[in-house]
């Protein structure tokens, strides 16, 4: 077993590269999410042509563009932890390479002058630590970012079927605020599908 | 990985490290070189990451780690310092004295601790213990910024690239037949070294050194009348050519 084994575990020397891909899924799912904003923006338009017939359905619209707002900035900083976090761990994969080649050296008993390089083992093992441990912080707070958002994913899938039975409300604008909550719902979906990977990646490291 | 003491003299000991039978089959086989002195070391090209444990390994038993004072890059090739980031985590205070040109490059290969001493065009002359080593313009020969190292009191040239060979493993260290070597070096100056300027004028200044041995990084070292005969060669050697 390598060094790299003994730190990641066999499942997890390529921590990385499983952070590279939540961050493909954050900004995919910051795409959608602005794709969910737009949606609602123009429904705020039909909205304010429709008048009072569709009250109801034009509060949900406005809570949906604040809550795409508010998807996208937090999505945004969370990408921009998990590529914090994938930094970290590929210097850490670098460390603990040359940690690797330290050791072999330290046990090479021809190199009669091998202590010599002993603090320099040290100093590496140190930083190693403490890499592993921002890592950790960063990961326990990404993981929470991630828990929040997935909240208020849900809460918009949620205000988006509740759009769905306003709409009905309005027969006159019916078949428009339908096509309209269905693309809110299947997007907010989409987000959701990606932050769900997301978690799971993030729990695998 | 061997070792062999190629010249010594009561203020130092040049040292070649090379040959290494672990090496994988797909790099190419590379000569590293120290100047040991009495409290100092100066490492020169000390090779690729691949080879970083073995070679340090061999360095240690000669010198304490805290007494390589000085390492040298001829240029910035990976087989030359692609082990940059290792060396500077196991030498911290130690000098890095490459080719201005490279030095945001290098630096790629990580470089928190040590400091980089940007060699100028022109060259520039290295105290290490009293012991006073010229660094030499082998500039597009190959790399665009390239140094030589001359070392007047052994009359050693560390050559870099130049008078390189593509050898079989386990290849003698020294050139014992000339003509026999040609072979072996022909194909990789004419492919590598793009100018013949540029080459013209290495021969010019190496001309006017007393050289006794030229080590490359690559096959054998040249010794006595082979130091000449490869200089002839490369004189009259066509170079920049390419195979289409």
């Amino acid at each position: 077993m390598n060094q790299s084994q003994k730190y990641y575990g066999k499942k997890k020397p390529e921590a990385f590269v499983e952070l590279a891909k939540v961050s493909r899924e954050l900004y995919l799912a910051t795409k959608t999410a602005k794709e969910v904003s737009l949606i609602a923006k123009n429904a705020r338009a039909l909205t304010v042509r429709a008048g009072d017939k569709v009250l109801g359905f034009k509060a949900i619209t406005n809570f949906i563009d604040d809550l795409a707002t508010a998807t996208i900035n937090l999505a945004t900083r969370i990408n921009f932890q998990a590529l914090e976090v994938a930094t970290l761990a590929a210097d850490l994969q670098r460390k603990l390479y040359g940690l690797e080649q330290f050791n072999k050296v330290l046990s090479d008993e021809k190199a009669i002058h091998r202590e010599s390089c002993k603090r320099a083992q040290q100093n590496l093992k140190k930083e190693v630590e403490r890499n592993q441990r921002e890592q950790q912080q960063k990961l326990n707070s990404l993981k929470s970012n991630l828990g929040d958002i997935q909240q208020e994913i849900r809460s918009a899938g949620i205000i988006a079927l509740n759009a769905k039975v306003e709409s009905a409300q309005s027969p006159e604008y019916q078949a428009s605020l339908d096509v309209i909550a269905d693309d809110i719902l299947h997007s907010t979906n989409k987000i959701k599908e990606r932050i769900d990977r997301s978690q799971s990646i993030i729990k695998s490291i | 990985m061997e070792s062999h003491v190629i010249s010594k003299n009561n203020q130092s000991t040049w040292y070649m490290f090379g040959r290494d039978p672990n090496k994988s089959e797909d790099i190419i086989d590379t000569n590293q070189y120290m100047i040991r002195t009495r409290s100092s070391a100066f490492l020169m090209d000390p090779g690729g990451i691949e080879l970083f444990s073995t070679m340090l390994a061999m360095v240690l038993r000669y010198t304490p780690a805290d007494e390589i004072h000085h390492v040298f890059a001829s240029h910035q090739d990976p087989d030359v310092i692609s082990s940059l980031g290792l060396w500077d985590q196991a030498l911290p205070g130690a000098k890095l004295y490459a080719p201005w040109i490279w030095e945001s490059f290098l630096k790629h290969y990580s470089m928190e601790n040590m400091e980089y001493v940007a060699i100028p065009d022109a060259g520039m002359t290295v105290n290490v213990d009293g012991l006073p080593l010229e660094m030499i313009p082998a500039h597009y020969l190959h790399s665009s910024g390239n140094f030589n190292v001359y070392d007047p009191g052994h009359k050693i040239l560390m050559s870099g690239d130049l008078g390189s060979a593509l050898e079989d493993p386990g290849a003698a260290i020294f050139v014992d037949d000339f003509d026999e070597h040609i072979p072996k070096m022909r194909g990789f100056h004419q492919r590598w070294l793009p100018s013949n300027q540029a080459k013209m004028r290495w021969v010019e200044r190496v001309r006017a050194l007393d050289i006794e041995y030229l080590c490359p990084q690559h096959g054998r070292i040249f010794k006595g009348e082979n130091v000449k005969r490869f200089i002839d060669w490369l004189e009259q050697l066509p170079v920049g050519l390419t195979q289409d």
